[in-house]
């Protein structure tokens, strides 16, 4: 049984320009009589408040929210990349992070390395990919360009490579931040149907997305985050119905 | 410091070694592909090493009193540990910088990013090392039963490089200057250890140059007794000091730190 919980996270997001990521600046601070403190005088952003959230099998949350909302920032701390000062995160059950295309790949290495590597960075080992490759690469259509490094593929055909070895093994929690949208039209039906069972075989997904009609396909419920806050919870359409109008409302 | 950082790094040190299989599999296509394209690969660091070797022999062995068959194996197996301690340590502040990607958008262990670097500085080290057993071979030097102490001491300095890259990485991660710093630090470091140069050459008053250098020591006691000789008397105490003191040190930062490191990148 999955489950993912969430209780009192808050997150501060500390913002280091250039000048903090001197070491001159440091140390004259430091020989000026400033305090000497690694971290120094952070300037922190919110940008997680009081996050309580709780998730069982079965359940398909939909994050819904404007650009800097805090969308990104909540998957990755659910995935445990950021580890919370306030309140606390459990999860139980194998997570994937879909986060960014991509991770691991390699643009040196050939369509075929490539396929580990990207299964290494998703926990998955070489064994454990090996009985997948062939379905893999049927799926991309990829066949005559796996001996070739990635560097001689379009955008198009990394994407889809990644997407496939992407949901090639479906965990119990998905979390996924959307890029899946960016697979090439050609291959929009197709990734369609792959991602409805790979989705389908998952206990939890939490997905966030700026399209509509993605979210009310995949999800059942959905929150509205607002500069770090929830605020708003309820049934995806209802949610999405009242986003819509308020958006409705601002350009009236 | 709370428990709590010590403990979380303790678990990412913990899931991060027992992925073997990640960390040498993701070192390994490092070394692979950083050199497709070039015809001799990877030889060429080994075929610099044997030529720097034989050209610093011709050179220096006179002016150091040395004959070609002391001198020779001496430098070579310098070179070949010099050259492994030099790239681990300037690729060290890059071990985090480097993955960034990876780290801002999963949750794998960061003590990976460290063991691959480190695992793949030991390939390339087991590439170059092929040196050797050809220059013990050319000069006759049958090694004695204690060479074995040689490769303890080899096992020390690869667990100094585990630390100073945790070390130099936090850094490198939160300062990005770290990376130049390092470039120069290592060309000091270079003339002021003794590789080229016999510790011998020291006065007695300048003895604390070589003795007070925990990478000379690090070296001395792989070296000295692959050459059937016996370390410095200063060189196994530092060695095992300095592997202590740099775990320590590293254990204490990546507690510390290990957190902030997905936000620095």
């Amino acid at each position: 049984m999955a489950h993912l919980s969430l209780s009192g996270v808050s997150l501060d997001f500390p913002i280091y320009h250039s000048s903090a990521r001197s070491m001159r600046r440091f140390a004259l601070r430091g020989a000026l009589g400033g305090k000497l403190n690694l971290e120094g005088k952070r300037a922190t952003v919110a940008v997680l408040r009081n996050i309580d959230l709780e998730l069982r099998d079965g359940d398909r949350l939909a994050l819904i929210g404007p650009n800097g909302a805090g969308k990104s920032i909540l998957l990755r701390t659910m995935a445990g990349v950021y580890e919370p000062e306030c309140g606390t995160v459990s999860r139980l059950g194998r997570l994937t992070p879909l986060l960014s295309h991509g991770i691991g790949l390699d643009l040196e290495a050939t369509g075929l390395e490539n396929i580990f590597l990207l299964g290494m960075h998703l926990d998955l080992q070489p064994r454990q990919m090996r009985p997948k490759v062939d379905e893999i690469v049927e799926w991309t259509e990829l066949g005559p360009f796996m001996a070739a490094p990635l560097r001689t593929y379009s955008a198009g055909m990394i994407m889809r490579l990644a997407f496939a070895v992407s949901t090639c093994a479906p965990p119990e929690i998905l979390l996924i931040d959307e890029w899946l949208g960016l697979v090439d039209a050609a291959f929009q039906q197709k990734a369609h149907q792959r991602m409805a069972a790979f989705v389908g075989d998952t206990s939890i997904l939490v997905l966030a997305s700026h399209a509509p009609d993605l979210l009310g396909l995949w999800c059942s419920e959905a929150v509205r985050l607002e500069g770090g806050s929830i605020v708003e919870r309820g049934p995806v359409a209802d949610i999405l119905e009242s986003v819509g109008a308020a958006a409705a409302g601002d350009a009236a | 410091m709370s428990g709590k950082g010590w403990r979380a790094a303790a678990d990412d040190f913990a899931s991060g070694t027992s992925r073997t299989w990640l960390w040498r599999a993701l070192a390994w296509n490092d070394v692979k592909h950083r050199y497709s394209g070039s015809v001799l690969g990877s030889l060429w660091i080994t075929a610099n090493i044997a030529l720097l070797t034989l050209c610093l022999t011709l050179v220096f062995s006179g002016p150091l009193g040395a004959s070609h068959g002391r001198y020779a194996p001496y430098v070579a197996i310098g070179l070949v540990l010099w050259y492994f301690v030099q790239s681990t340590l300037s690729e060290a502040p890059n071990a985090f910088v480097g993955q960034a990607e990876t780290i801002r958008h999963s949750p794998l262990p960061l003590s990976i990013q460290v063991l691959r670097a480190v695992w793949r500085n030991i390939l390339i080290f087991a590439h170059n090392a092929v040196v050797i057993p050809i220059v013990l071979v050319a000069f006759g030097i049958v090694p004695h039963p204690s060479a074995v102490l040689g490769l303890v001491g080899l096992l020390l300095l690869s667990v100094n490089l585990v630390s100073a890259t945790v070390i130099l990485g936090l850094l490198g991660a939160r300062f990005r200057d770290i990376q130049p710093v390092m470039t120069s630090a290592l060309q000091l470091l270079f003339f002021v250890t003794p590789i080229v140069w016999f510790p011998a050459a020291l006065s007695g008053r300048e003895g604390w140059i070589a003795a007070a250098n925990p990478v000379f020591a690090l070296i001395d006691v792989v070296r000295a007794p692959l050459l059937g000789d016996t370390p410095a008397a200063t060189s196994w105490p530092m060695a095992i000091g300095v592997t202590i003191a740099g775990a320590a040190l590293a254990a204490a930062g990546f507690a510390r730190f290990r957190h902030r490191v997905a936000y620095w990148v």
